[in-house]
């Protein structure tokens, strides 16, 4: 009989649920993946409630408050904020998208799921290893090519 | 507008007493980073593509040129080394109490208030001494990982310090320079003053927040005998 075993780290288990010092009027929780390869521990999702009325509208106001004043250790990409550079395209509710780009209203209701990108390799929380991407990318010189 | 000086080539300029536009050997800088002036006191939305298109390619021309292949790459100067070396160990295990995500919004706060569109001395003063106040707490962070990997806590600080240093320049160059001109536009200054303020403001800052200044003359001659130059005039709409 075949035996098969899932890869490294594809279990999830349940992380930190960081709960509002005080309940606030306008709720918005994330579960969030956490993965820390320093760390000898398979992935978690952990839970940040979002007070909305303390925060910008974008997924990407949430994830910045979150490090500044929840957890500064929450790793993700991010830069020109405005749908630009797309450095924090992440997998929020199953969706591939910016999270500078994507309006919390628009979300459903209750708890939003936050991924990294799918099919990457991790290499902290949300940020996946793009190597294989640049090298394709340089393959097809996506630059202005004179004669 | 503001930036690292550079020439037309992208060589940084450190004007020195004989010299105002003397080139740091080796050193390049282009893009936003870069001033390389050719939009005069303010460079208006899209014409960043000057930048990109012709002066990334002038750089890249010139660093063609000065280096040559197979050449080695000069041993830093020890002292240096150290120092930068210093400064990342120093933040990097930073335990000074004060949260990166508390002390930052604080000095946006005071740069967009005092140091914002129109400017004005008593309230550009007022802005100068509430950063000064904020010296303590931006020099005392905690950064709560030391990790190496992706470690954002370390990154947001040492944003955080660089933020400070260019704070600090921005303030005290826009206290100092008494007229309007460009994107500066002081309302206690309404007219451009091309006796007294036809120049470049260079400036250095100290680990004491002390900044000094120098000045370089502007170019204001093209380079090409098929375009006339631009004087400066009054922009009337």
């Amino acid at each position: 009989m075949s035996e098969f075993t899932l890869p490294k780290n594809s279990q999830v288990g349940e992380g930190k649920h960081w709960a509002l010092p005080q309940p606030g009027e306008h709720v918005k929780s994330f579960r969030i993946y956490r993965w820390d390869p320093a760390k000898n521990a398979t992935p978690t999702l952990d839970t940040f409630d979002i007070d909305r009325d303390h925060c910008g509208p974008m997924v990407l106001d949430a994830l910045i408050k979150i490090n500044d004043q929840i957890d500064p250790t929450l790793s993700f990409r991010r830069s020109c904020r405005e749908g630009v550079c797309g450095s924090c395209a992440m997998n929020i509710d199953g969706t591939n998208t910016l999270a500078c780009l994507t309006p919390m209203d628009s979300l459903k209701k209750g708890t939003s799921r936050i991924t990294p990108l799918p099919h990457l390799q991790v290499l902290k929380d949300l940020v996946p290893d793009l190597s294989g991407l640049y090298a394709q990318y340089e393959l097809i010189e996506p630059w202005l090519q004179t004669d | 507008m503001g930036g690292i000086p550079t020439n037309i080539r992208g060589e940084v300029i450190c004007p020195t007493k004989d010299d105002p536009d003397a080139v740091v050997p080796g050193l390049m800088a282009i893009g936003e980073a870069a001033c390389v002036s050719v939009h005069g006191a303010n460079r208006l939305g899209t014409n960043s593509l000057l930048d990109l298109i012709v002066f990334g390619r002038a750089a890249a021309l010139r660093a063609a040129e000065i280096v040559k292949p197979g050449s080695r790459v000069r041993e830093a100067n020890g002292h240096f080394q150290e120092r930068a070396l210093q400064r990342f160990d120093r933040i990097r295990h930073s335990k000074g109490g004060n949260k990166v995500g508390e002390v930052r919004p604080r000095m946006q706060e005071v740069m967009q208030s005092s140091f914002n569109v129109f400017r004005r001395g008593d309230t550009l003063k007022e802005g100068l001494d509430r950063l000064a106040a904020l010296r303590d707490p931006l020099e005392r962070v905690t950064v709560d990982d030391d990790s190496l990997l992706w470690n954002v806590s370390l990154v947001s600080a040492l944003e955080l310090a660089n933020l400070a240093d260019q704070a600090v320049v921005i303030a005290h160059s826009a206290y100092a320079r008494t007229e309007s001109r460009g994107a500066h536009a002081r309302e206690d200054y309404h007219q451009r003053d091309d006796k007294d303020w036809l120049k470049h403001t260079v400036a250095w800052k100290d680990e004491d927040w002390n900044v000094t200044f120098a000045y370089r003359p502007v170019h204001l001659h093209p380079l090409s005998n098929d375009v006339q130059g631009f004087p400066p005039a009054p922009r009337t709409h």
